[in-house]
């Protein structure tokens, strides 16, 4: 490093603090991403997969009762339109709960086939851009620890600056052509200096 | 029951943040060093934050959709 041209001594230390703030935001939201993926997935597998096939078994049972009712009503209608049975005027009511009972199955059956295409789009689209974050979280740690050591060096380096005596800062300082009217302020309350 | 935490959103915002202390230091940290810096460490950092957080999104979003439609 040839020159220190600092408004403020801390300033390096500053923003190292903040990139190690962003470092750590990183790692643990990247560091996430892979047991979010993997949460979700055992939740759609372990519950919500078994959850709606046994609501489809259900669904479909009292969906085979409603119809079994729904058509021992319209024979009880023929009956009673032939004058063999007791009065029926329809099976409205039974045909109702039927196509309602139908419908709930056919829910159950969409959500069954949802949740096995939804496996297999966390498989397919999730698990590359899990993999995605991981290699970005690695590659953010590497390059962070880098940047944070060398910013640590040109703080010491700074340091060492400002912990020089006067005299010899002086001679340390500005490279020619500097304006001595428009210089900062370094930490010892002098223009900011080259070393 | 809630399974994914908002990390996409945290690191949007700490990308935010390094940048704007970035902009900061720019202004009270003014020689070589500096620019060498930039070069050499944070540029590459910034880029690969950028696309982390496009990856970490398009993860988040996915996830969510995938909760909604089968819930």
């Amino acid at each position: 490093m040839s020159g220190v041209d600092l408004a403020r001594h801390d300033v390096i230390r500053d923003f190292r603090a903040q990139l190690a703030r962003f470092l750590h935001a990183g790692a643990t939201a990247l560091g996430g991403a892979g047991g979010e993926l993997h949460r979700v997935r055992d939740w759609l597998w372990s519950v919500q997969r078994p959850y709606w096939r046994n609501q489809l078994r259900h669904r479909h049972e009292a969906y085979v009762v409603a119809r079994r009712a729904w058509l021992d009503a319209e024979v009880e209608v023929r009956q009673a339109a032939g004058g063999r049975g007791a009065r029926r005027q329809d099976a409205t009511e039974e045909r109702f709960a039927m196509e309602r009972a139908r419908r709930a199955r056919d829910q159950a059956e969409e959500r069954v086939a949802t949740v096995r295409a939804w496996l297999a789009r966390l498989e397919r689209d999730g698990a590359p851009l899990a993999h995605a974050c991981q290699g970005h979280d690695l590659a953010l740690a590497r390059a962070g620890a880098q940047a944070l050591a060398q910013l640590e060096r040109l703080a010491a380096h700074v340091d060492a600056y400002l912990a020089l005596p006067a005299s010899a800062a002086d001679v340390a300082r500005a490279a020619p052509g500097d304006d001595p009217d428009d210089a900062p302020v370094d930490g010892r309350g002098g223009p900011a200096c080259a070393s | 029951m809630r399974f994914v935490s908002g990390g996409d959103g945290a690191l949007d915002q700490a990308l935010r943040d390094l940048l704007a202390e970035w902009a900061d230091c720019e202004a009270a940290w003014r020689d070589d060093a500096r620019r060498d810096f930039a070069e050499r460490h944070l540029d590459g950092i910034v880029d690969r934050a950028r696309e982390a957080v496009v990856a970490i999104k398009r993860l988040d979003a996915l996830l969510r959709e995938g909760i909604q439609r089968c819930s």
